[in-house]
């Protein structure tokens, strides 16, 4: 058999390290050690690093989450025990004893590092995600978690868990290459009136109020799910970085908090508090987030960034040395305000941009959802502006209809403020794009007669720019990625379906989906009156959408990311985020205190 | 009475909470003039005795049935050509030391204490910059030097404002500590009854006392970092009469959430 000449092969060259120029690429993460491309053990049965899967092909047992085979450490030692052991032949008996040798020697637990923020918006996703790329640098397996995140921007995993969209960057900046539910075990989505829809472990789980959340499910299936995700992301990785949520001195509901220092506890993280200086005040709000903790969680805090000062940072230094000496915790950097086009959570990726060039107008709907889908658009020559005043479209050179939790309430506040008018009243002179909830606005007809999306509006008139019709249905709609090509052009399109609801069209379509040996129309476009429409999240990342719609305009002016995929795009940038960390912050002191190191 | 409210942070609603007090004081038919030793403004009022100010003021001397003057701002400092430049009282402020500018702030002051019942006192960004204690005027060395009682006013909105609002008493010293009499929270969305056990225990930390838990109140006023709003030019008086509607309005929504006659007795 190929795999045990393969498995030969590896066992007669020994250790050989890591290999950059793999023609396969790295398999689980960036950076991994390649001595055993072909697993000696597989398949191992072993269910604490592997699964038995279905796949079209068969049974097949995965590895797609075992971390334990490509760490140096274990690649080393593995290779001088069957040097010492003078093992030749694969099918050895004595080999599969070197797998027990190595779980028992190296299956250790990972260390998890938490950023907690003294305030929301404190910076806390960008330096977790710096601290994910610096770690990855270093060459350790490390993982993002953020246990409890309200947003309704999110994303789908490749094994087609609803997670929040920022933990999927920060999954990047890990560079991990198969992210899946537990890197944010709940996400909440606020709905219309005071409830809000959980996801757990990826999936839809309940609705609740705030109170039922906090006592009913908190205390049990929340603690629940972030005890599993923390176990099981700590028995994977070496590192585990977490990101709280808000502050972690919420002194008002500090015991019913699973977000900050109850999962901090149960994950015995050690904690990096972020402070963003912009608003003034911000000595007194480390300081007081600090003494605000229990005792236990306080000796948790093991240092402080002073994140987002605007300029000298020297100008800081009589109040870092007095906070260290009254707190006894180091401050370990000031971060400067970053000034490149970074995602950031929900409301700050709302950034206005008033750079020449095309003129890009997203309608700020009620309840917007998954508008992450603008970000890579902020790297083309390009001013982005939301709005949810109707005047704003009137220069508009694209007018963008992004998504929203609640499609026939975003029909019903376009009519009341004009909206309906002001966006019909510019078709065919410029591009508009609906995605999702904003393509079903789109539709002449929109027909819920479940209530499945709203309650009491069973049937309503759309924009009327397509002729399409869009009805929710028990059942209906779609979470998974898609990958298939521009129908103008053939370029590549990539991206998920996150719905409910279906639409039936009778336009061209907008792209071509392959799924499987078979293609599927998706989506409407009529190019004549340049309307788009589409439920595939993330159609920007590609550069043949970006670019054939901006070229659309008669504006376009290639930028330098212009022909380059966001993903590519956004490596870089964490690239240079994760420069500014290292610059900024004592490095010695962060890989002592936080026990980064070799 | 004298009282001076000072924030956790900027934006954290001293301008209008200053604001609503006078008129408070002024619908008791109490004199009252509002002040604000420093401020640091990208926009200015100009007032009819031709003395720059920050907007904050004027919106509080109109709330106090006045007419703004120089003395309610005595120093003013303005970006201006990428730099900043002091005004103080119409005088070039750049050639005055850190010395100076405090002496010409509390003599300002002491004159407003002389003529009016009250004088409403306004910090300037958060009293707990300690990498800049040194160099405050216009906090809590104001605070101390003329020992007024202070009103701590903490932003719910951006989280974290029992951290904000005890790590701010914890680090402006003991003269400090002992002069800071209450506190307001404000911008709050929700349920009132959620905050309770936080309340208290700053209460019982700091011996604080909690004047109010205020709601986001968004009301279209002239704010200070903000554009321009017109008010210099014609129709100055119709605006000016509907920002102190605006503020009557307010007063009335907020009544049952913050307790004046409370901070009253609180700073006697």
């Amino acid at each position: 058999m190929d795999c045990l000449k393969k498995v030969k092969e590896e066992i007669d060259r020994g250790w050989t390290g890591p290999n950059p120029e793999c023609e396969y690429g790295p398999c689980h993460y960036a950076g991994q050690d390649c001595t055993y491309c072909f697993c000696p053990f597989h398949p191992c049965g072993d269910t604490e690093l592997g699964e038995e899967i279905t796949t079209s092909k068969g049974k097949y047992w995965s590895c797609l989450y075992c971390h334990l085979m490509h760490r140096t450490p274990v690649c080393r030692y593995i290779a001088s025990r069957i040097e010492e052991l003078r093992i030749e032949d694969p099918a050895d008996s004595r080999l599969r004893g070197l797998l027990d040798e190595a779980k028992e020697r190296f299956m250790v637990p990972g260390k998890a590092i938490m950023v907690v923020g003294a305030t929301s918006d404190a910076g806390k996703s960008i330096t977790a995600a710096a601290i994910c790329r610096i770690i990855s640098r270093k060459g350790f397996s490390v993982a993002p978690m953020k246990t409890q995140n309200m947003s309704l921007n999110s994303m789908i995993t490749s094994d087609g868990s609803e997670v929040a969209s920022i933990q999927i960057m920060q999954a990047k900046a890990a560079r991990m290459r198969h992210p899946d539910h537990n890197i944010n075990p709940i996400l909440l989505k606020p709905m219309k009136g005071r409830n809000t829809q959980a996801i757990v472990n990826g999936k839809h789980f309940k609705d609740f109020d705030v109170n039922s959340y906090y006592e009913k499910f908190v205390p049990t299936a929340g603690t629940d799910a972030v005890r599993n995700a923390v176990r099981t992301q700590k028995m994977r990785y070496e590192y585990v970085v977490m990101e709280g949520a808000g502050s972690p001195a919420e002194i008002n509901i500090y015991d019913k908090d699973i977000a900050n220092m109850r999962a901090a506890e149960i994950a015995d993280a050690d904690c990096i508090l972020v402070v963003n200086m912009q608003w003034g005040g911000g000595f007194a709000y480390a300081l007081g987030t600090v003494e605000l903790l229990s005792p236990e969680d306080r000796k948790r805090m093991k240092g402080i960034i002073l994140n987002n000062m605007h300029g000298d940072p020297s100008s800081l230094n009589a109040g870092i040395r007095e906070l260290e000496s009254i707190l006894g915790i180091p401050v370990l950097g000031v971060i400067p305000n970053i000034k490149m086009p970074m995602p950031k959570e929900d409301s700050m990726t709302m950034q206005n941009t008033a750079a020449p060039g095309v003129r890009i107008i997203v309608i700020k709907l009620p309840r917007m959802a998954n508008f992450t889908d603008i970000d890579p658009l902020y790297h083309e020559n390009v001013s982005v502006r939301y709005t949810a005043d109707p005047n704003d479209l009137k220069d508009a050179d694209i007018i963008i209809i992004p998504g929203t939790k609640d499609t026939m309430d975003a029909l019903r506040w376009m009519r009341s403020c004009g909206m309906d008018k002001a966006i019909t009243e510019r078709k065919g002179t410029v591009p508009i794009v609906g995605l999702c909830g904003g393509y079903q606005l789109m539709c002449a007809a929109l027909r819920d007669p479940d209530g499945i999306e709203s309650d009491g509006v069973p049937e309503a008139e759309g924009l009327k720019l397509f002729d399409a019709v869009t009805e929710w249905k028990a059942g209906g709609g779609k979470r998974k990625k898609v990958k298939g090509a521009l129908a103008a052009n053939g370029g590549d399109i990539q991206g998920y379906e996150l719905h409910a609801g279906t639409t039936v069209t009778h336009e061209e379509p907008l792209f071509i989906l392959r799924e499987g040996d078979v293609t599927v129309n998706e989506g409407s476009a009529r190019i004549a009156d340049k309307l788009f429409g589409t439920y595939v999240h993330g159609l920007f990342d590609e550069p043949a959408f970006r670019v054939h719609l901006l070229k659309m305009t008669g504006k376009f002016l290639p930028s330098k990311y212009s022909d380059v995929p966001y993903d590519r795009i956004l490596d870089g940038t964490l690239d240079e985020l994760a420069d500014v960390f290292e610059r900024s912050l004592n490095m010695k002191e962060f890989d002592r205190t936080l026990g980064v190191s070799k | 009475m004298r009282v001076m409210f000072v924030g956790t942070s900027s934006s954290a609603g001293k301008t209008l909470i200053s604001a609503l007090f006078c008129r408070y004081l002024r619908s008791k038919m109490v004199m009252v003039t509002p002040f604000k030793a420093l401020n640091l403004s990208s926009r200015s009022f100009v007032t009819d005795d031709g003395a720059e100010i920050g907007i904050g003021q004027a919106l509080q001397a109109w709330a106090s049935d006045l007419k703004p003057n120089g003395r309610m701002n005595p120093i003013l400092i303005k970006p201006s050509g990428g730099k900043l430049r002091t005004i103080a009282n119409g005088a070039d402020g750049d050639k005055m030391d850190r010395k100076a500018k405090f002496a010409h702030a509390l003599k300002v002051y002491d004159e407003l204490c002389d003529k009016f019942d009250a004088v409403v006192v306004e910090g300037s960004g958060s009293p707990a910059e300690i990498n800049l204690r040194e160099n405050d005027i216009a906090n809590i060395n104001f605070a101390v030097a003329r020992d007024i009682p202070m009103i701590l006013i903490g932003d719910i909105e951006k989280g974290g404002v029992f951290a904000g609002i005890y790590g701010t008493w914890r680090l402006i010293g003991d003269e400090g500590r002992r002069l800071m009499k209450g506190f307001i929270i404000n911008k709050y969305y929700g349920d009132k009854d959620i905050l309770k056990s936080g309340i208290d225990r700053i209460e019982s930390l700091t011996g604080m006392r909690c004047m109010g838990v205020l709601p986001h109140i968004s009301v279209s006023l002239p704010e200070e970092d903000d554009s321009p709003c017109g008010i210099r030019h014609e129709h100055r008086d119709d605006k000016i009469g509907s920002y102190v509607e605006a503020l009557d309005m307010m007063l009335e929504d907020i009544a049952e959430h913050i307790d004046m006659e409370g901070i009253i007795k609180l700073t006697e």
